[in-house]
């Protein structure tokens, strides 16, 4: 541990922190609902600066979780009631598509540990189930999306 | 240093799991309860995760937290279905109109 460390640590904190207040304080649910995803995956990223690999994972499965169902649902209500939604459809998916590619980068740079420890891991079965439920929630917004961009 | 790395992760958990607190006593639609309970379960299980942390326990505190955020994701799936059920059925958002609702 070093003095990067320490800063890292408390750049993380200060983001979660600041992002989870302006998702109680904002007024718009649906940025309410990408402020709290967003908190919870810099909230992630701690576990993954201990070395906790599989609570980083999940933790990461839960906030994208968030950002996925409940801001497909905000954006739903918001359509209904206002009739815009699709600048935020974006926005969110934006941010979906980049922890995506940062997940991708993480797991390719980090191959061989990675399958280390899951071969010693006892919660491989958990991880993957939540995968999967990854992958299908996933699946589900891109056909949302899609049908919300195409109507 | 890397007590100190996981005391300052502590306290933003603790801070985490305060504002979820304070959004699950203040906010009434049930997405933003939703989002306070998310918040103040990660919250609450970053706190134990860094004290376990601090205290030497890593492998025992990876399967814990891993077991306990996968039961955090299927409450959340059920909060979910209730809002959709809410929606669907009744056509309210507001938890509080719930008590006044007659079958």
């Amino acid at each position: 541990m070093s003095y990067l460390d320490f800063t890292l640590s408390i750049i993380i904190s200060v983001l979660t922190s600041v992002l989870a207040a302006y998702s109680l304080l904002s007024k718009d649910d649906l940025i309410s609902v990408i402020a709290a995803g967003l908190s919870l995956t810099f909230f992630s990223l701690t576990y993954l600066h201990l070395g906790l690999f599989g609570a980083f994972l999940i933790q990461l499965a839960v906030a994208i979780s968030i950002l996925v169902v409940l801001g497909l649902l905000s954006s739903t209500l918001r359509q209904r009631s206002t009739g815009r939604s699709n600048e935020y459809m974006i926005i969110l998916f934006i941010i979906l598509a980049a922890l995506l590619a940062l997940i991708s980068l993480k797991i390719s740079a980090s191959y061989r540990p990675l399958t280390l420890q899951f071969s010693r891991s006892p919660t491989i079965f958990a991880l993957l189930v939540l995968h999967g439920f990854l992958i299908v929630v996933i699946i589900i917004g891109l056909k949302k999306f899609f049908k919300v961009m195409n109507p | 240093m890397s007590f100190l790395v996981a005391s300052i992760y502590l306290i933003a958990s603790i801070i985490l799991a305060v504002f979820g607190l304070y959004g699950l006593t203040r906010i009434k639609t049930l997405m933003r309860l939703l989002i306070s309970l998310e918040l103040l379960v990660s919250g609450a299980l970053g706190t134990l995760a860094f004290i376990a942390e601090s205290i030497g326990l890593h492998k025992a505190n990876e399967g814990l937290v891993a077991i306990m955020l996968a039961v955090d994701s299927t409450m959340l799936a059920l909060v979910v279905l209730l809002l959709l059920i809410m929606l669907r059925i009744f056509k309210v958002y507001d938890i509080n109109s719930l008590s006044t609702l007659r079958r």
